[in-house]
């Protein structure tokens, strides 16, 4: 794709000729910057926490930290176990990501695309079950998981992960689907392309934004998930990294540096991702239903 | 860590295969499967070492190590869905009493004469472990309340470890108005914690009659002397005794508590035995300081009680899953764990696991053991009456009524009749079920 | 994939739509089977694992069953007993307060921000990274940072001589706070989005018209986006109604059930008192809640015509 979508151009344009007034954005300036340090600051005082010794941290939990102890890093890696819990959570989360992407993807596209009779009523449907308390069905599901086997495996919290996420996933997708207009498949058929090419080469590469954003959206919610993967883990070595960091928080460690430490770690990858993906994910979310129709 | 886009499409293609392999190697291999739960790194360690690779019976122990706060929950869902470990590790006997309502639980009886578990374990203890007379767990851990104080402090102002209410009020007030902590208390990092100190007055001011009577289901609840108890010890919070005022003692974490003991500024603490292992690191060389904490038995707080009530409970219980496929083997991993007072003693001396309710005499600890814990062991091997730990000879629902709306009543969102009332009603509706534990009499401790 | 077998049909959907009501042939009811047919992974996928287990749920409501063993059928011996439980009413109570905080205050500051972000011309990019962070903190290492901040031991709680999660009236909107950190900044990115969307000739017209800011905020930005932000307000009712974490990390309902909310009387119920009949009750009727919501919504989606 050279030419990018209409809503794409659109949404980047439109605030360029936006009027603005000099005297209105002093005081917008001022407040934004209050909702920035709102936003930042408690995340700096934590990762200061983290480098700092335990008596600084009682004695002034404010400030920047005398010396760096950079040692707590590593104390919190070992301790925490926070490598292991790493790659299994590297591990669950591109499963979950992938078989929502699949599973969404083509759910979204039957209900965007191939005019599926009875949609409202699905739609319905999936508000509905993404309403649930999921306590309600934590132990029927565990028993039903034991049965099937998929007890303490990490291909089985995959799988509860695509129940939980995907009805989300779905309505997001769909909505997406539902702002690229037809005209591109049209124009592509009337070029002789094939049913798979059209779906392949117009419907999906137009779709990408919106598939980067439940990827994303959903990458984070696995992540950061702990209820399902503390009750359906058994063994210690398939522990994600939500669950070493409880078990380390809630644990007998009483060393808040070390807490603060094994907490940025925890949080790095998914900063990461999402520095790096930050533009597009947005830029999808403003595609999406989610973002004006 | 840098993840290029390369490495990562690496990495998700291991992700494809991993779950399969996973999921076809969790099975239930040979030996016997064990679900631990520790207070500490050091604990586990030594449990690990000792315990489990220590074990040279007919099946090889595998351990899973759990998090403190959800192993009961991992169990019970586990054993509901037909699977769990072979042995059985429980929080007490009300949740023993559920298991084996269902079934899940083997009954011991003929390992019970094998092994010759009626004498070598306390019989208060063998009584709380049965079901409908059928012995159904052992119990693993057992602990008492008691008082832990910080010598230093006491020295410092000039005061007496508290042998009576009048001793300890007096103390309190004083401490109060010196901008101290009375009593280092908080429910922060637990909220049942709020009933060891119920415990505690149950058992020191109505006294372990009156709750006997009480748990055999003669004396109801609402009766005065428990009305009494109850504002007794709702007086102190009222008074900031505990945790220095009510908001902070919903706040107060044990680290927090530990370290104000430590320092001067709390002066006791009314806790657990498995307080001892969790106190280390708050005095002495892990601390950084020169503080030292030493305990005594928990005083009356009411003419008629005895000097010295020992409040007993079963932290942990031990039984065999109905489901194991190999229960001989567990029945000798049992014996193995719970019965030699020398392996009991040695796991008191260095890993301040709390021991099995077998009789210890000081020839039994190595000579690197912490002098405290000789005399508190040995002296509660000998202990002439005993009271009742709620978390232990309380039904379930009636227990978790006792410790979230205590809460309420040092508030001041319910009184203490209604308190009592509410408690005894639902008490009620569990003993007709028949889900109240056994309890052995006050007194009726002969071995 | 099966759309290769259907190209006559997908290749004029449009005229399709045109002739539909009129002719529905076997073409039609190919169209459908296909449909479905890419349905398929996600019912399949949400029977096993959401609407399976809710069965499972909904018939342990009518039993007593402990969470352990078997389960008697007491029919609607729960639910009797569920609203005469001032705990339940208690923890309902709370989750109305709940999410009347989230549907102003986040509300506000998520239109606030995107609003303001609107109208200025630099740092937009830095102001929208910025708030966005906390969304992608994971909840346990957020409220362990709000934890060690607002401590009374260390930290603003001693400064400011307040014990926030202590005392009675300030558990629950210092934990509802907690949450909102990580919350409205997602917000603000999805209100920008969607005023982005609206076409700037408006503004100009309205400029031109004389209308400051405000007068532009209430005429033109929020019924523009009004779809947006309706849907927002549905999912905030629905989150606040299943909001366990925070709270369940923070304070665990306490102190004295003054932070409990109907998820974690419902967790403890079925966990610590062993009465997973009774609190499969109050599942069910924390579902009803919601479907009503979602009820709502729907109805008032068809009278205005929205595509969301």
């Amino acid at each position: 794709m050279t030419t990018s979508p209409t809503w794409a151009r659109a949404a980047g344009r439109a605030p360029a000729r936006h009027p603005v007034t000099g005297r209105v954005s002093s005081l917008t300036y001022v407040l934004l910057c209050a909702l920035l340090l709102f936003a930042l600051g408690p995340l700096v005082l934590f990762v200061f926490s983290a480098l700092k010794t335990q008596s600084e941290l009682a004695t002034s939990p404010l400030s920047f930290p005398s010396t760096l102890r950079w040692s707590n890093f590593a104390t919190a890696w070992e301790q925490a176990n926070m490598g292991a819990g790493l790659l299994n959570s590297v591990i669950i989360v591109a499963g979950t990501v992938a078989g929502v992407c699949v599973i969404s993807g083509c759910a979204a596209y039957a209900m965007a695309r191939l005019d599926l009779p009875g949609s409202g009523t699905f739609i319905t449907y999936l508000l509905v079950t993404s309403s649930l308390p999921t306590q309600m069905f934590l132990v029927p599901l565990f028993y039903l998981w034991t049965t099937l086997h998929l007890y303490d495996s990490l291909f089985g919290l995959v799988v509860i992960y695509w129940g939980l996420f995907s009805p989300f996933a779905t309505l997001l997708l769909r909505s997406f689907m539902m702002t690229i207009p037809r005209e591109f498949e049209e124009a592509a058929r009337m070029d002789g392309a094939g049913e798979l090419q059209v779906l392949f080469k117009v419907v999906l590469p137009n779709a990408l934004p919106g598939f980067l954003t439940i990827a994303l959206v959903t990458a984070l919610s696995a992540y950061n998930e702990f209820l399902f993967a503390v009750t359906f883990i058994q063994d210690s070595f398939l522990l994600p990294v939500s669950t070493t960091f409880f078990t380390f928080q809630q644990g007998f460690t009483q060393d808040y540096t070390l807490i603060g430490a094994a907490g940025v770690i925890m949080m790095l990858p998914m900063l990461l991702l999402f520095l790096a993906l930050q533009r597009r994910f947005i830029e999808g979310v403003s595609a999406s239903g989610l973002g004006g129709v | 860590m840098i993840i290029s886009r390369r490495n990562f499409l690496i990495l998700s293609g291991a992700a494809a295969l991993t779950p399969v392999l996973a999921s076809c190697g969790s099975g239930s291999g040979g030996g016997l499967q064990y679900w631990g739960a520790f207070q500490d790194q050091q604990q586990q360690d030594y449990f690990k070492k000792e315990r489990v690779d220590a074990f040279r019976g007919s099946a090889q122990v595998r351990m899973t190590v759990k998090p403190n706060d959800t192993i009961d929950q991992l169990t019970q869902t586990a054993l509901a869905a037909g699977t769990g470990p072979d042995l059985v590790l429980t929080p007490g006997p009300a949740q023993v009493a559920a298991y084996a309502g269902a079934g899940y639980l083997l009954p011991l009886e003929q390992y019970s004469q094998k092994y010759g578990w009626d004498s070598a374990l306390a019989s208060w203890a063998l009584e709380a472990s049965r079901v409908d007379g059928k012995l159904v767990c052992l119990p693993a851990g057992y602990e008492t309340m008691m008082l832990i104080y910080n010598p230093a402090t006491l020295e410092q102002h000039g005061w007496k470890v508290p042998t009576n209410r009048t001793e300890f009020e007096a103390i309190c007030t004083e401490a109060k108005a010196k901008g101290l902590m009375p009593v280092a208390a908080g429910n922060a990092d637990w909220r049942a914690a709020s009933e060891w100190w119920v415990t505690f007055a149950l058992n020191h001011y109505a006294g372990p009659d009156a709750v006997y009577s009480a748990l055999q289901g003669q004396t109801p609840w609402t009766d005065p002397v428990f009305a009494d108890a109850i504002n007794l010890l709702s007086g102190y919070y009222q008074r900031g005794w505990w945790g220095g005022a009510v908001d902070s003692y919903f706040t107060n974490t044990f680290p927090n508590l530990y370290a104000a003991l430590a320092s001067g500024d709390a002066v006791f603490m009314i806790t657990g035995s498995w307080a001892t292992s969790e106190i280390l690191p708050y005095f002495g060389a892990p601390a950084g300081n020169d503080a030292t904490w030493d305990w005594a038995p928990l005083f009356p707080l009411r003419d008629g009680v005895p000097a010295e009530v020992w409040d007993l409970g079963i932290g942990q219980t031990l039984s065999i899953n109905a489901k194991s496929a190999n229960p001989d083997a567990a029945a000798e991993y049992l014996n193995f764990l719970e019965t030699d007072p020398k392996r009991q003693a040695q796991g008191i001396a260095e890993a301040s696991l709390q021991p099995a309710p077998v009789h210890l005499s000081e020839a039994d600890f190595p000579a690197s053991v912490d002098e405290r814990l000789v005399r508190l062991y040995t002296k509660l091997s000998n202990a002439a009456t005993i009271g009742y730990t709620t978390w232990t000879f309380w039904p379930q629902q009636t227990d978790t009524d006792l410790y979230t709306n205590f809460d309420k009543v040092i508030t001041g969102q319910l009184s203490t009749q209604d308190y009592l009332a509410g408690l005894d009603g639902v008490f009620r509706n569990e003993l007709a079920a028949r889900k109240v534990p056994p309890a052995p009499t006050p007194t009726g401790l002969a071995r | 994939m099966s759309t290769a077998t259907a190209p006559p049909v997908a290749a004029r959907p449009a005229a399709a739509h045109a002739r539909r009501g009129r002719r529905r042939s076997g073409l039609a009811r190919r169209r459908a089977v296909i449909a479905w047919a890419f349905m398929l992974p996600l019912i399949g996928v949400n029977a096993l694992v959401v609407l399976g287990p809710s069965l499972f749920a909904v018939y342990y409501s009518f039993t007593d069953w402990n969470g352990i063993g078997g389960a008697q059928w007491v029919g609607l011996a729960n639910y009797a007993e569920l609203f005469g439980d001032a705990d339940f009413r208690n923890a309902l109570w709370h989750n109305v307060l709940w999410t009347i905080f989230f549907l102003v205050v986040p509300m506000v500051m998520g239109l606030f921000g995107a609003y303001a972000l609107t109208r200025i011309r630099r740092f937009r990019l830095v102001f929208r990274v910025a708030y966005f962070l906390p969304y992608i903190v994971a909840s346990v290492v957020t409220a362990a940072i709000w934890e060690n901040l607002l401590s009374p031991d260390v930290g603003v709680g001693r400064i400011l001589q307040v014990n926030f999660l202590g005392s009675q009236t300030l558990a629950l909107p210092t934990v509802a706070f907690v949450n909102n950190w990580a919350w409205w900044g997602f917000l603000v990115v999805v209100f920008l989005a969607a005023m982005q969307g609206v076409s700037p000739n408006l503004y100009e017209a309205a400029a031109l018209d004389g209308a400051g800011p405000f007068r532009q905020f209430w005429s033109i930005t929020l019924p523009s986006i009004q779809p947006t932000f309706m849907f927002l307000g549905l999912m905030t009712i629905i989150w606040s109604f299943l909001s366990f974490d925070y709270v369940y990390i923070l304070t665990q309902g306490g102190p004295a059930g003054a932070t409990d909310v109907l998820s974690t009387l419902l967790y403890r119920e079925a966990f610590a008192s062993l009465r997973a009949g009774y609190a499969s009750a109050v599942g069910i009727v924390m579902a009803l809640i919601s479907g009503l919501v979602v009820a709502a919504y729907l109805v008032i989606r068809k009278r205005k015509d929205w595509a969301v």
